[in-house]
């Protein structure tokens, strides 16, 4: 099926905004320039319009924490029977019917990865999932292994000191990631080894084949991380780095990925004390690359995403990192940005429709279009959030 | 022995029912039609009163005589929760034939039940196949021992770990648990076979492995205790992921994930229906599920999952699926041809044809009607008013 988005302010967010047309065709966009002359099955008049690609959410609970039903039986967030769960799949746990789902579509958020919690030093794995509704789960997943989940700071204290007392300080966290990774460098120099799910989930990401993502919240967690990683040779990515703006100038040096939020919460641990709506800016301006904002649903709901982009921006944060922080930054991130992120040719056709510009928090989603095909309609449903 | 069945409306399962006679020979069919041909030597008549002739129903899961009814803790053997897996254990060891609930299911023309283990484990245990006897002899009962291995997903087994700060306390847990029991039975593999090929005996059996590789090897299904669609989807992603045969159990939320359930051709135990919304993840159950099942045109079982709901009654529950559209003749099957079929006794029993075990019930009305009663059975004759 083909569409053609007509005389819209068209903002690829790699390159800068025009008025124009957008060609989608087969799921993909096939051509994106001042005037497309091509015929298409149908169209859509976006004169006074704003097209932008599908936001994207780097980290979220999105299925995996609930939220139908908000009962313990229904929240899968945190294996927390062991501090070392590297087996464990987000995937395992997603409800697809869960509402956060259509509160993403209806925000324009097209691609959702979802992590396990943060209650383990090793979480577990996370998947990334395409929000097309209109298919069934299995279909939506684009990256089945999408990213290693890990915890420095409160979490695994407070979660490991209650079950089992198995981790009581940060230094007991470090030991069982340490630990956990010197196993699995042993498992893999056996020469014969019975398959070790664990261990070979550690060893993805000591090969560099699965990325390490690291809860971490305050400058020391995020500066024992590092050191840890430097111990085994590989390199992580920041989740939440509430702290990052005191030690900006490290992270832009190691050139370390930066996921940053939720921006908005109460101050309710210590360890986001010093939480401000200034980080992304500052880390801009240390020459951080590819900051990225997460909304950490349901830590604060899905919608914020552009918000947070909107009131970073307010903040410090250029206009153009601000936009980039939820599409093609955690595209980046999550290594899709060949696939997603950006109005670029080839690229999957996740698009949204806007009545404002996007960093204006009223700028309202009229379509969502994801694989080229229409997933949310204003004027069909009415607003959803 | 030659027994003769004359004056009853046969309903087959596999064909039209037709008012007629059944010739048994020594508890096997021998003939049937609108009059006998075979008339010589026959020991007994039996008048059925213009009654209907009908297989024994099949109750493809049950915890008849593992956990009795009324009995308490003492004889309560349904879950081994000593461990989230305990493959090594089976409910024929656990079996009581002196359950009161045995001769009420055959009143309720209850006649052959599968008898599994609870689902408080991620895998439970081995299951067997018993029919009706007088005796209180198990040898007695059996059918078939170490039938299929019950595994259990959702709620159950997270509660139940939760509590004992194990592995699972979530559902990417639980999914992490029996995807590591697979992988441990492959390696157990290897190392009997090397074993072999070094002239060694085998000095490492393992019971708990035995188990899993007869699931791996199809010799037996894995019989998966599922009711949401998620925990339905990651049973069908394990299927895939390891080849196994498979059954779904409960299947509480099939009618949302029907065409997945179709495309990977398991067959659904489901039920039950007719019993409360005990906890968080039956929600959704609707007696929906029946119709929708008939007109996909799946394999499936109206099962009671005794004593949740009383396997004596499992007729009504087949009957209340007529109220929501399912068709009548369709819910006959699924408490006999069905089943038997999923159980693999279909070449024995479950319908009414020549060569098949004569388990048959000989009801005085319609067993969707609840004033309805069987007045014979093959096992104990005439039934006193």
């Amino acid at each position: 099926m083909s569409m053609l988005i007509k005389n819209a302010t068209i903002h690829p967010v790699t390159s800068k905004e025009f008025v124009g047309d957008l060609l989608i065709d087969n799921g993909k966009i096939v051509d994106c320039s001042h005037k497309i002359y091509a015929e298409a099955e149908e169209s859509i008049d976006a004169t006074g319009l704003h097209c932008y690609p599908g936001m994207i959410e780097e980290h979220c609970h999105i299925g995996i924490h609930g939220e139908k039903t908000n009962q313990v039986s229904d929240n899968d967030t945190n294996e927390w029977s062991d501090p070392i769960t590297a087996q464990v799949r987000a995937l395992d746990g997603v409800k697809p019917f869960d509402p956060g789902f259509k509160e993403a579509i209806g925000t324009g958020v097209t691609t959702l990865n979802i992590y396990p919690g943060s209650a383990n030093p090793m979480g577990g794995i996370g998947v990334t999932l395409k929000n097309d509704l209109t298919v069934t789960y299995e279909k939506r997943i684009i990256k089945e292994e999408s990213g290693f989940k890990m915890a420095m700071g409160e979490n695994p204290k407070r979660a490991h000191s209650e079950n089992g007392k198995k981790i009581i300080t940060r230094m007991a966290t470090v030991e069982k990631i340490r630990s956990a990774f010197r196993k699995a460098l042993d498992y893999d120099k056996k020469e014969e080894k019975p398959y070790d799910m664990q261990c070979e989930a550690i060893l993805k990401v000591l090969k560099g084949e699965l990325q390490a993502h690291v809860h971490a919240h305050q400058a020391d967690d995020i500066m024992t991380a590092l050191r840890i990683f430097d111990e085994f040779g590989i390199k992580p990515s920041f989740e939440h780095t509430t702290e990052g703006h005191l030690i900006a100038d490290e992270l832009a040096k190691r050139d370390i990925k930066c996921a940053v939020g939720p921006l908005f919460t109460a101050r309710y641990k210590m360890e986001i004390n010093r939480r401000t709506l200034k980080t992304p800016g500052i880390l801009e301006k240390a020459g951080v690359k590819d900051i990225t904002l997460i909304t950490d649903h349901p830590v604060i709901p899905i919608n914020n995403l552009p918000i947070e982009a909107a009131m970073a921006c307010k903040n410090g944060l250029s206009k153009e990192e601000a936009l980039r922080s939820i599409t093609i930054n955690p595209a980046i991130n999550l290594g899709l940005d060949d696939r997603i992120g950006s109005l670029d040719i080839d690229k999957d056709a996740d698009i949204i429709l806007t009545e404002r510009e996007l960093l204006d928090p009223t700028h309202r989603i009229l379509y969502t279009f994801v694989n080229g095909k229409i997933a949310y309609s204003m004027k069909e449903e009415g607003l959803i959030i | 022995m030659r027994t003769l069945i004359t004056n009853v409306v046969v309903h087959t399962m596999t064909s039209e029912p037709f008012k007629g006679e059944v010739l048994i020979e020594d508890g096997v069919i021998r003939e049937t039609g609108y009059k006998v041909k075979n008339r010589e030597t026959i020991d007994e008549t039996i008048d059925g009163k213009r009654g209907l002739l009908m297989p024994g129903f099949i109750d493809a899961h049950s915890h008849i005589g593992l956990n009795p009814d009324g009995q308490g803790y003492e004889y309560d053997d349904t879950n081994e929760y000593s461990d989230p897996v305990t493959s090594n254990v089976r409910s024929l060891d656990g079996f009581s034939p002196s359950d009161i609930s045995i001769p009420e299911a055959a009143k309720g023309g209850v006649m052959v039940y599968c008898v599994l283990t609870g689902s408080a484990n991620p895998v439970g245990g081995l299951s067997f196949i018993a029919k009706y006897s007088k005796k209180k002899n198990v040898k007695e009962m059996l059918i078939r021992e170490d039938n299929g291995l019950k595994m259990a997903t959702g709620e159950n087994p997270k509660r139940v770990y939760s509590e004992q700060k194990k592995m699972p306390v979530t559902r990417m847990g639980t999914a992490a648990v029996i995807r590591k029991f697979f992988f441990d039975a492959k390696n157990y593999i290897e190392k009997k076979k090397k074993a072999e090929k070094e002239g060694k005996p085998f000095t490492e059996h393992d019971s708990k492995m035995e188990a899993a590789v007869m699931v791996l090897n199809k010799q037996i299904p894995a019989r998966v205790h599922c009711h949401r669609a998620e925990d339905i989807l990651t049973a069908i992603r394990i299927k895939k992921e390891f080849d196994i045969d498979m059954v779904i159990e409960h299947c509480t939320e099939y009618i949302k994930v029907k065409d997945e359930i179709k495309e990977a051709g398991i067959p659904i135990l489901l039920g039950p229906i007719m019993s409360s919304r005990s906890k968080v993840e039956l929600r959704d159950m609707t007696f929906n599920s029946y119709r929708v099942a008939l007109e996909e045109g799946i394999l499936f079982g109206c099962m009671s999952d005794h004593p949740v709901f009383p396997s004596e009654v499992l007729r009504l529950q087949a009957g209340m699926a007529c109220n929501y559209g399912a068709d009548e003749a369709g819910m006959l099957k699924s408490l006999t041809i069905m089943p038997a079929k999923i159980l693999g006794i279909d070449d024995e029993y479950g319908s009414i044809e020549e060569g098949k075990k004569a388990n048959l019930c000989l009801w005085n009305g319609h067993p969707f009607d609840a004033r309805s009663k069987t007045i014979w059975n093959s096992v104990d004759g005439f039934l006193e008013e």
